[in-house]
């Protein structure tokens, strides 16, 4: 989860939550001081029940967001910018097999390459000059 | 203000150096959580903060006494409390100036 802070009137109770829900005492207070500071926080916590977790989180002035690391369907993203498997694989600093493979189902991108892929889906100019500006 | 006697002090959850510490006060009880340390005879309480109480209720005697019951339960000649970032109010996200509860 993302935590940010709003108005917490019971910051004491802020840690006691985050230490029920899997930070140590001491890790929570560490918490509580970055929200305090303004900072987002990405936070690991334990609960059977997020949504109930979220809303004792914003009861206490914490808005809580999950992460989800989305699902990218590489041969529609491909298909979006017309290129080839070849060209994508070019453009976008894969490797030609590695392609094929995700698109015949061979293998599966994780978690760092779904994320890339769906970047490369909403920016795929950002991406382009990130790869072209580490050629120097 | 209110004497030694009237304030108790319980340590409400610890892990080293992070305390919560419960202060009951005949107005109400104060919840404080902070990094505890001990220099010499100092105890600081770094990162400090607190809930419990309405604005106001406390006022500079109450601290006052809270400090003193504070000092006698330490045995500590001083005690420093820095207050972490502020989470409410106008001057929300900034630190306040440190409290100091000297024993005359």
């Amino acid at each position: 989860m993302i935590l940010r802070a709003g108005d917490i009137a019971r910051p004491v109770d802020v840690a006691r939550l985050l230490a029920r829900h899997g930070q140590s005492l001491r890790k929570a207070h560490d918490t509580l001081q970055r929200l305090a500071a303004g900072e987002s926080v990405a936070v690991e916590l334990q609960s059977r029940n997020r949504e109930r977790l979220r809303a004792e989180l914003a009861k206490l002035g914490v808005a809580a967001r999950s992460i989800r690391v989305p699902v990218a369907d590489v041969k529609r993203i491909r298909e979006h910018f017309g290129l080839s498997q070849a060209e994508f694989a070019i453009r976008f600093g894969f490797e030609i097999d590695t392609v094929q493979n995700w698109e015949q189902g061979r293998n599966r991108p994780d978690q760092a390459s779904q994320l890339l892929l769906k970047i490369i889906e909403a920016y795929p100019d950002d991406v382009e000059a990130v790869l072209t500006d580490a050629d120097g | 203000m209110w004497s030694a006697a009237e304030i108790t002090v319980e340590i409400d959850d610890v892990d080293h150096p992070v305390m919560i510490v419960r202060i009951v006060l005949p107005v109400g009880t104060l919840d404080l959580i902070g990094n505890v340390a001990r220099i010499g005879r100092t105890l600081r309480i770094d990162g400090a903060h607190v809930q419990g109480l309405t604005p106001g209720a406390l006022g500079r005697g109450g601290l006052n006494a809270i400090g003193r019951k504070l000092l006698e339960e330490a045995d500590v000649d001083e005690i420093v409390i820095q207050g972490g970032a502020r989470t409410t109010g106008q001057r929300k996200g900034k630190v306040p100036q440190p409290i100091r509860f000297p024993r005359n």
